[in-house]
């Protein structure tokens, strides 16, 4: 019966393996008087995980698809280290993954006035860790909610992860996982931000005060167009060479800097281009020459040369991130900035809509191995591990850490938006909440 | 870079694979080498060492790779660094 359990994962290497029955049956009974739904998931679950247990060291270690899920030395430090992550502890925590299960006692220990919901990311490692730890103590405190991750639709704060668990996750867990994986990255994100960009904002200092700023764009063009058409923004994601661009007649076009090149070779030129690279191949894909017709929407991160010879209007656009902090500069003069160009792009063709934003070559996935639409002659670093996610048709597609990152952060402003309609034309790229794909 | 410098690298390293801050743990290992660039000696045992860590890397194994780090590899940079004196 027990055996039967584990009919997914290699029933005799378990056995051999020292997986404890009676510890199986002392664990999964609290689960299931405590939480008869997600044993019920438990249960059935059954997956072809190849699982050992690593006892070359001080701590004998559950190891599954070759992941180990803690330490073999000294389980005490990296849990330490892991509630680094906790800030503002008021109430509930909510603990992502379980670990050894010295991550959850150490919280009960720390905070014994909260709740801790425990969110497990796939029942079949569960299961196995049930046979493998003494966890009766803590499954049955009454201040631990345990719960799916499939049902977990964000992340709640504060937080703290047993980040193995993050590795061995189902499918249904991964759009949690994926915004889990956001948040841990967050500080190195912002530490790249600053470090990549403080250069090219002080070297832009002397513009802030010369050059016109968004707020006045949105003043001088109320007027004229603001609210009476749809918007189509255009990203550079490979899908941007498939789509006929012919239907953007009588639409204003919002385009990133990496689509410029691309459109100006397809005879359309943008009314609008927001730009926030740093670096200064920008310039191959924001070709200066071809700009005359086209405004500028910079953020003063943007390549001081690009902006001094464009042809066009420019205005400064800017974000609440605190790196403009101290730079003169009202609140209209903000665009939603998380990293991405799209980002801001998507911002201005709100303020700018008629309650319709149409998006083109938003992706944040690869088509084989390219990553950008043909002319844009912009490219991802060649160190981006790739990653496979299902894109709007269902289809399995590469896309790396940054980009799942951005599209995340779209889905989060989209939610944000809700009087507002988001159509994409492609059904290439990744599959964005709250955005209808013809 | 000196030991020093090195081994608080290393430390911030295997702190960040058990925090699972995977974009911290890639940029430092792509830098891996560089960061034991005066310190790594030849021979069987740090080779071991190394491997294992690249093993881990590449299978996404980031605590096993923080343990390798921690009670492997900065311990024979501290030896290394005393028999040096």
């Amino acid at each position: 019966m027990f055996a039967s359990q584990f009919e997914g994962g290699k029933v005799q290497q378990t056995c051999e393996l020292g997986i404890n029955e009676r510890l199986f049956e002392k664990n999964a009974t609290l689960v299931v008087s405590r939480w008869p739904d997600i044993w019920a998931q438990i249960e059935s679950s059954s997956e072809p995980r190849t699982l050992e247990v690593d006892t070359t060291h001080t701590l004998p270690a559950l190891i599954i698809d070759n992941i180990h899920l803690h330490s073999c030395f000294d389980t005490h430090t990296e849990v330490s280290q892991q509630l680094e992550h906790l800030k503002n502890v008021k109430g509930d925590i909510y603990c992502y993954g379980v670990g050894s299960g010295e991550l959850v006692r150490e919280l009960l220990r720390r905070y014994p006035d909260s709740t801790i919901h425990v969110v497990i990311f796939n029942p079949f490692v569960f299961k196995v860790q049930l046979a493998m730890y003494h966890w009766s103590d803590w499954l049955q405190d009454e201040a631990i909610q345990l719960h799916s991750a499939a049902v977990v639709n964000d992340v709640n704060t504060p937080w703290v992860v047993a980040p193995a668990e993050l590795a061995l996750a189902n499918e249904s867990s991964q759009p949690l996982v994926d915004k889990l994986q956001l948040e841990l990255n967050t500080d190195e994100i912002n530490r790249q931000y600053v470090k990549n960009v403080s250069p090219n904002i002080d070297a832009n200092l002397p513009l802030i005060d010369k050059l016109p700023k968004l707020s006045q764009l949105l003043a001088d063009a109320g007027n004229r167009f603001i609210g009476n058409k749809e918007v189509t923004v255009i990203g550079a994601g490979p899908s941007l060479d498939n789509v006929d661009l012919s239907c953007l007649n009588d639409q204003l076009i919002v385009c990133v800097d990496a689509a410029f090149k691309s459109l100006i070779h397809r005879g359309i030129e943008p009314h609008f281009v927001v730009a926030i690279d740093f670096s200064e191949k920008v310039e191959r894909f924001l070709t200066v020459e071809q700009s005359h017709h086209s405004t500028l929407i910079a953020f003063p991160t943007l390549c001081p040369s690009v902006i001094e010879r464009w042809q066009g209007p420019c205005y400064l656009a800017f974000s609440h991130h605190p790196v403009f902090h101290g730079l003169n500069f009202g609140e209209q003069d903000i665009l939603f900035n998380a990293g991405s160009v799209i980002h801001p792009a998507i911002d201005l063709a709100v303020k700018l809509s008629n309650g319709t934003v149409n998006l083109i070559g938003a992706d944040f996935c690869f088509e084989g191995t390219k990553t950008h639409a043909a002319a844009s002659d912009a490219s991802f670093a060649d160190d981006q591990t790739l990653i496979q996610r299902k894109n709007a048709r269902g289809e399995l597609v590469n896309t790396c850490a940054s980009l799942l990152s951005y599209a995340l952060d779209v889905e989060r402003y989209i939610q944000s938006q809700p009087d507002v309609n988001f159509v994409s034309v492609s059904q290439q790229g990744l599959s964005l909440a709250g955005v209808r794909y013809e | 870079m000196n030991s020093s410098d090195s081994i608080t690298q290393l430390q911030t390293l295997a702190k960040s694979c058990r925090r699972g801050e995977l974009m911290t743990v890639q940029l430092t290992m792509s830098r891996l080498h560089e960061l034991l660039s005066g310190v790594i000696k030849d021979g069987e045992q740090w080779l071991a060492c190394l491997t294992r860590i690249e093993t881990a890397y590449k299978s996404s194994d980031y605590l096993y790779l923080a343990d390798m780090i921690d009670y492997q590899l900065i311990p024979q940079i501290q030896e290394v660094v005393v028999n040096d004196r």
